[in-house]
């Protein structure tokens, strides 16, 4: 899920590794309003939606992350260039 | 220590996917509303007064003072504009790490190719995309006045204050927070500051006029400046306040604004530029606001403290519409601001790690 909040927005996620185990990561974006502007919103990635994070873990090495870049399994940007979020494919 | 999340995943020896539950509730801020601002501007209000109504937002890449490589150019040429337009777009495209302040400016300026880099590997780099796109002008200095676009010498007052300054921060950046006053009042979200000087971060402004009043909402931090305009005089020195006691007038198209009263924010570094760390209390503020066309809010400030600069100095930030949805958003910082108890957590975990190696406190 999004959580849709300021300061920064949030991203809950569950993560399956090989074996099946699933652990719940939470990973920090950016501010909403700006996101917004560029036509971000809570419900930009459909529920289910896989994606690959890329960020900096907690220092506490609690399952909490700073995002950084998201793409889709086969590499497909997400949230990383100029374009409107509608536009990127 | 910072590790990225992608060692992470090697060390689980698997390929990981994060599956993402996006939310299913209706937002409430939708892009479909109708943007902000006026469809139609008029260039006077209905009572005649100069209409500065809108919603604007400072987001040029303009440098605060002009780089030693432009030092005879106080502007660039519409064909030199565009190409630092196209080197920051090649150096800031997809991938690369975020930049505020005069960062992308001044990488742009320095004539390299290389999508940029902070060159850390640490918490925080974020990509550009979490930011707000910045907009390149011909000018290249918000500082106006003096005309060589720098902030004038300082005085030995002035010179003591900015050492000691620049000892603080040092101390601080050394030393992990042992608490949340250790944090600057922006992380601890505190309230707005004037003058009115963020770029590209959440730096919109939402002008509403009466005969009596200019209200000047800020997104950031969701705070309003409440401006008479009805004659009444400044009261004396009283209670300051982060955006003291303020009176304005009109000269001609411009809203000029006199604030004093002034508490300033004792620490909110982030990209802010030096000569705004030195500020005062007791510093007596000028504003000047000026309609040039539809798309144009010009917002000058002249900071006069004689015994920290030589002489006064202004600088001017050129305004232009709200980007995207063009609409204001709450900022309600402290809804959701999990840092400083991140950042607490953090600090002690690098603790009980360094005492664990047998070293002393980091």
């Amino acid at each position: 899920m999004v959580e849709w909040i300021n300061p920064h927005a949030w991203f809950h996620l569950d993560v399956t590794d090989e074996d099946g185990t699933v652990t719940r990561w939470r990973v920090e974006a950016g501010t909403p309003n700006a996101l917004f502007r560029r036509g971000v919103t809570r419900d930009s990635l459909a529920a289910g939606t896989e994606i690959v994070i890329d960020g900096y873990r907690a220092r506490d090495g609690t399952n909490t992350a700073n995002g950084r870049d998201m793409t889709f399994p086969d590499g497909r940007q997400i949230f990383l260039s100029n374009q409107p979020v509608g536009e990127q494919q | 220590m910072n590790r990225r999340l992608a060692e992470l995943v090697c060390s689980l020896g698997s390929v990981v996917i994060l599956i993402l539950y996006a939310g299913t509730s209706v937002n409430a801020q939708s892009v479909e509303e109708s943007p902000a601002g006026e469809e139609t501007w008029t260039a006077l209000t209905p009572w005649g007064d100069p209409n500065l109504q809108g919603t604007w937002a400072h987001d040029s890449a303009t440098p605060f003072e002009r780089p030693e490589l432009l030092a005879d150019r106080d502007t660039l040429t519409d064909e030199e504009v565009a190409a630092m337009e196209q080197r920051a777009a090649r150096i800031f495209d997809a991938g690369a790490d975020a930049a505020a302040g005069d960062r992308i400016y001044l990488e742009a300026l320095s004539g390299g190719t290389e999508r940029f880099s902070t060159g850390t590997d640490t918490a925080g780099t974020y990509n550009q995309f979490w930011l707000t796109d910045r907009w390149f002008e011909n000018r290249t200095s918000l500082v106006v006045d003096p005309a060589d676009g720098r902030v004038p010498p300082l005085t030995p007052v002035g010179e003591a204050r900015r050492s000691a300054l620049r000892a603080e921060l040092a101390a601080e950046l050394a030393t992990p927070p042992a608490g949340p006053e250790d944090f600057d009042d922006g992380l601890r979200c505190f309230g707005a500051r004037i003058p009115m000087s963020l770029r590209g971060y959440n730096a919109n402004y939402h002008f509403v006029q009466s005969p009596d009043y200019v209200a000047i909402h800020m997104e950031m931090m969701h705070d309003t400046r409440i401006i008479p305009l009805d004659g009444r005089p400044l009261p004396a020195a009283g209670l300051p306040q982060y955006l003291g006691d303020s009176r304005g007038r009109w000269e001609g198209d411009t809203l000029v604004v006199e604030t004093t009263n002034i508490a300033v924010p004792d620490r909110n570094t982030g990209p802010t530029p030096e000569p705004l760390l030195m500020l005062r209390d007791g510093l007596h503020l000028t504003e000047r606001f000026t309609r040039v066309d539809a798309d144009t809010l010009r917002y000058e400030f002249m900071i006069d403290d004689p015994q920290i600069w030589t002489r006064p100095w202004t600088a001017a930030f050129i305004m232009k519409p709200t980007p995207g949805t063009g609409m204001m958003y709450e900022f309600a910082c402290h809804e959701g601001n999990y840092a400083i108890g991140s950042a607490l957590r953090g600090a002690r975990a690098a603790e009980t790690e360094s005492a664990a190696a047998g070293g002393s406190p980091p």
